[in-house]
């Protein structure tokens, strides 16, 4: 019987990794095949019908005006999508909506993937299937990515924590928006050392970043901080395959967050008792929206 | 951990706490109550109460107890389907009460002279634990099968029943007995290895100090 591979942190994936003399991804579907008990077929499978159910949700987002049950979301995704102005340029405006889509679909009650978490949901779909289309990844490399995107997420779980209420919003858009940058590196390169790169720029970026929902829902400031994690995930993949590498290897990244987190007041934690939370204009929205 | 649990579940937003978890709850809850009823309350506690409207909260407990998994989009029209099947219902926002976790939910099945209650708690990330059953402490994740059996207080019951999964050849995960002496009845969740067989199942409701046997499967 084969053994499941264990790994707590980066330096042991990556040195597992190549020890098997395969890819990251290759590593990671085995991996998960070995913990679901399942064939590596069988895992693929359960991987494609989350990428179908990411590009559902970007749909469904684009489709219509979403409207939350609060009423503090309101079709951004379809604004952004019929504006017509390009800051930069087309691309760029479409991973702003696409992102926007998929966490505003979330916050309306859609079917979405918490990847992570559902509060950053938006981040992986919106940047990850976006590149894909741009740069014509083939379909199982955007699978593998995932792959990717999943190993470095259970890295940051076992180090600190996927969780706002445990390490803020830079564990949840944070970890989302690492480990995306890693997950569009993969796609360009099989260099594990310049995807961890990607993955500790992403997570460097935002960290400090507290949770502070207005009302405790996940729509302010949440929905817009997927955006930010996108672009972040991009740019810092970009950096990344240029051959800039990261001075601080990831685990200790992750280990500052951790050490942030704990830092940090628990009024900044999903408490909604502190920052944006606590504004004036966010009490007497959550009073109004108590009253109806 | 493993990267299903990272990039997953697959689910109805907007939190997986409070929406998600909420479904698995009243999902649970109608599996562990599995007979026809008149009548059910659904009670909110904490931040369940405090943040449920805007999480539909209440839908997907009415969601998940009209069956559908958290990834089930009826949720969002769960009122209008709990209508057409005649389910009858009533949401309480409870506020705070100190001795229940962040996120519970208190579920009473009324039938015509019984009344049968649930109390589930929501921990993070979708998952579930069922902390209470009719006044048992319990603590039930859906990660096994399992079977709850509610037994008069005798002696040798715990063996026979103990025996009878031995017989059937199914390891034993775990088993936790609640007494409560002031009715001479005891509780008793057994976590199993696999299912149990419906034949040996039907074997145990026939013994005379077995009240009653729920048979749970693992949840998916």
């Amino acid at each position: 019987m084969i053994k499941k591979i264990k790994f707590k942190n980066f330096a042991m994936l990556k040195s597992e990794v190549r020890k098997s003399g395969k890819t990251l991804p290759e590593f990671l579907k085995e991996y998960e095949a070995l913990n679901q008990g399942i064939s590596i077929n069988e895992t693929v499978e359960r991987m494609e019908k989350i990428l179908n159910v990411m590009n559902e949700s970007i749909k469904r987002g684009l489709e219509k005006t979403n409207k939350s049950r609060t009423g503090m979301t309101n079709g951004g995704a379809y604004k952004v999508r019929n504006l017509g102005i390009h800051l930069i340029n087309k691309d760029f405006t479409e991973v702003i909506y696409n992102t926007l889509a998929v966490a505003e679909t979330n916050a309306c009650m859609g079917r979405i993937v918490a990847a992570p978490t559902a509060g950053a949901c938006g981040v992986l779909p919106g940047a990850l299937i976006s590149i894909a289309k741009f740069n014509n990844v083939p379909h199982n490399k955007v699978i593998d990515a995932l792959f990717v995107s999943g190993g470095i997420g259970e890295v940051i779980a076992n180090i600190a924590s996927l969780s706002g209420a445990r390490h803020g919003c830079q564990a949840e858009i944070g970890s989302a928006s690492s480990m995306t940058a890693g997950a569009i590196t993969s796609m360009f390169t099989d260099d594990i050392d310049a995807i961890e790169s990607a993955a500790a720029f992403a997570m460097k970026n935002l960290l400090g970043l507290v949770c502070d929902p207005v009302g405790g829902f996940v729509e302010i400031p949440c929905i817009k901080r997927n955006v930010n994690g996108a672009f972040n995930a991009i740019s810092s993949a970009e950096m990344a395959l240029s051959g800039i590498r990261t001075v601080i290897p990831f685990d200790e990244v992750i280990l500052a967050m951790k050490r942030i987190g704990e830092k940090m007041s628990p009024t900044l934690k999903e408490t909604a008792e502190g920052g944006l939370a606590a504004t004036p204009t966010a009490k007497e929205l959550v009073r109004k929206f108590k009253e109806r | 951990m493993a990267i299903f649990d990272v990039i997953g579940p697959i689910m109805i937003g907007p939190s997986s706490s409070h929406t998600a978890g909420a479904a698995r709850i009243g999902y649970f809850a109608r599996k562990i109550y599995n007979k026809p009823f008149d009548f059910v309350e659904i009670n909110l506690y904490n931040s369940f109460s405090e943040t449920g409207k805007g999480h539909g909260t209440d839908i997907a407990i009415l969601g998940g107890l009209l069956g559908f998994a958290p990834d089930d989009s009826r949720i969002l029209r769960a009122y209008q389907y709990a209508a057409e099947q005649n389910l009858r219902f009533k949401i309480n926002w409870k506020g705070i009460d100190e001795d229940l976790p962040e996120n519970s939910a208190k579920i009473t099945f009324y039938g015509k002279d019984n009344e049968f209650f649930v109390i589930g708690s929501s921990i993070g990330g979708g998952k579930v634990e069922i902390i209470n059953i009719n006044n048992y402490p319990v603590k039930i994740s859906g990660k096994h099968d399992a079977l709850v059996v509610l037994a008069f207080d005798v002696p040798g019951i715990v063996a026979y029943i103990a025996g009878l999964i031995a017989k059937s050849g199914i390891n034993i995960a775990s088993m936790d007995v609640e007494r409560d002496s002031s009715i001479g009845e005891a509780l008793m969740v057994i976590k199993l290895d696999s299912e149990f067989p419906d034949r040996e199942l039907n074997k145990m409701l026939k013994h005379e100090n077995i009240k009653d046997v729920i048979k749970l499967k693992r949840l998916r």
